[in-house]
């Protein structure tokens, strides 16, 4: 719960790349003496992040840079065991539906869970869902497939 | 339809054979006929031969008989010439005698003669006979063996021919069966092939059709259905 403002600016996998690419930028300036933490904080990583790392400084009430290194390595630390649900779709979706799939996954699967997306038109519709270890098929080509396979004898008969 | 070659190749053999058989069968009734010719002019040879030893023998009996007669008329003359004593009518009587005899000598010896001769014409028309006998028996007799021995050919050649239509006959229908089947395994074969290019051209249109007919509403609704199923089927 410490780090759920850190998830509430996560909802994909590029969205994990980016934060952890902005805490490597933040660790590199820690020790710097030109352009340091702040200077780093103030312009070269977004506003949100940036809120957010001075709200949980703010909280452990200690040296920033002290205790900067250990709260964004934690917080790395935290990215990277986020789970991740895998969606294949047909389609892309705008940012507003990812917000929604990822709200519906958050409520009804896993809290904490960040999704990954893949778009391939061959399945017709629906998606492709693979999150730990399990993997299921619920694609409209493969409901497709399906239907086809069952009335095969009734398409054999027209020839 | 073409003829199979072991087919083709059994008609042409049994057809050799044939001709072969009837050349053989054909050599030997001109060999035959050649024979009958031989022995026909043997036969008039040895008729004109007999008929020469037949007539010299009689030739040779009638001067025989005629130098015998000489003969005794020489020696009787001899001996009338001898016997002075007696009477030139005892001369004449016995010359009448004498000429009697010659006369019956010349008489029997004719008669002998023809009779030889009735004889020896008897004896050739017998042995005509019999050589006509004999040389029909033989011409007979070869006719019966040709005969024969082409009845066993002709035969023997039915049995072979009867043999070959039966062998030929079963491979034809063991061909036709192999063809039945492989026109049969063919159409499945086939039909099949329809039937997989049909399904999967249906399938085809069909994924296409209904991927480009998808609005993105109809998408997003999609998605969330499957995101409803996978977290039932998941057990995420």
């Amino acid at each position: 719960m410490k780090f759920l403002p850190i998830l509430k600016l996560i909802k994909t996998t590029d969205d994990v790349s980016r934060i952890n690419d902005e805490l490597e930028i933040l660790l590199a300036s820690l020790y710097r003496v030109k352009n340091g933490f702040e200077t780093t904080l103030k312009k070269s990583v977004s506003m949100e992040l940036a809120n957010v790392i001075k709200d949980l400084a703010g909280q452990t009430n200690k040296d920033l840079r002290g205790q900067m290194r250990g709260l964004l390595v934690d917080i790395q630390k935290y990215l990277l065991s986020l789970p991740v649900v895998k969606l294949t779709l047909a389609f892309s979706p705008s940012q507003e539906f990812v917000e929604k799939i990822v709200s519906y996954i958050r409520e009804n699967m896993n809290s904490s869970a960040v999704i990954e997306l893949a778009k391939d038109s061959s399945i017709l519709g629906g998606a492709i869902i693979s999150a730990s270890g399990k993997y299921k098929d619920i694609s409209l080509k493969k409901a497709l497939e399906k239907t086809f396979e069952g009335k095969r004898e009734i398409i054999s008969k027209l020839t | 339809m073409t003829i199979e070659p072991t087919i083709f190749f059994n008609i042409m053999g049994s057809l050799f054979v044939l001709g072969i058989a009837l050349i053989v069968v054909g050599v030997l009734y001109i060999k035959t006929l050649k024979k009958l010719d031989r022995l026909h002019k043997r036969e008039i040879k040895i008729d004109e031969e007999t008929h020469k030893k037949a007539l010299h023998l009689i030739q040779n009996s009638r001067d025989k008989g005629y130098e015998i007669i000489q003969d005794a008329n020489i020696k009787a003359q001899e001996i009338l010439k001898n016997a002075a004593s007696i009477t030139d009518k005892s001369k004449t009587v016995l010359e009448k005698e004498l000429e009697k005899v010659y006369k019956k000598q010349v008489k029997d010896l004719g008669t002998t003669s023809n009779e030889l001769l009735d004889d020896y014409q008897k004896l050739l028309e017998d042995a005509k006979k019999d050589s006509l006998n004999m040389v029909k028996n033989i011409s007979k007799s070869i006719e019966m063996s040709a005969l024969s021995e082409v009845q066993d050919f002709k035969d023997v050649l039915r049995q072979e021919t009867l043999v070959s239509q039966k062998v030929v006959a079963e491979k034809i229908q063991q061909e036709y069966d192999q063809i039945q089947e492989d026109v049969k395994a063919y159409k499945q074969e086939k039909l099949k092939q329809v039937e997989d290019s049909l399904f999967a051209l249906l399938k085809k249109v069909s994924e296409e059709t209904i991927g480009k007919t998808l609005s993105l509403e109809q998408h997003e609704e999609l998605v969330l259905e499957a995101l409803e199923r996978g977290k039932k089927e998941l057990k995420l």
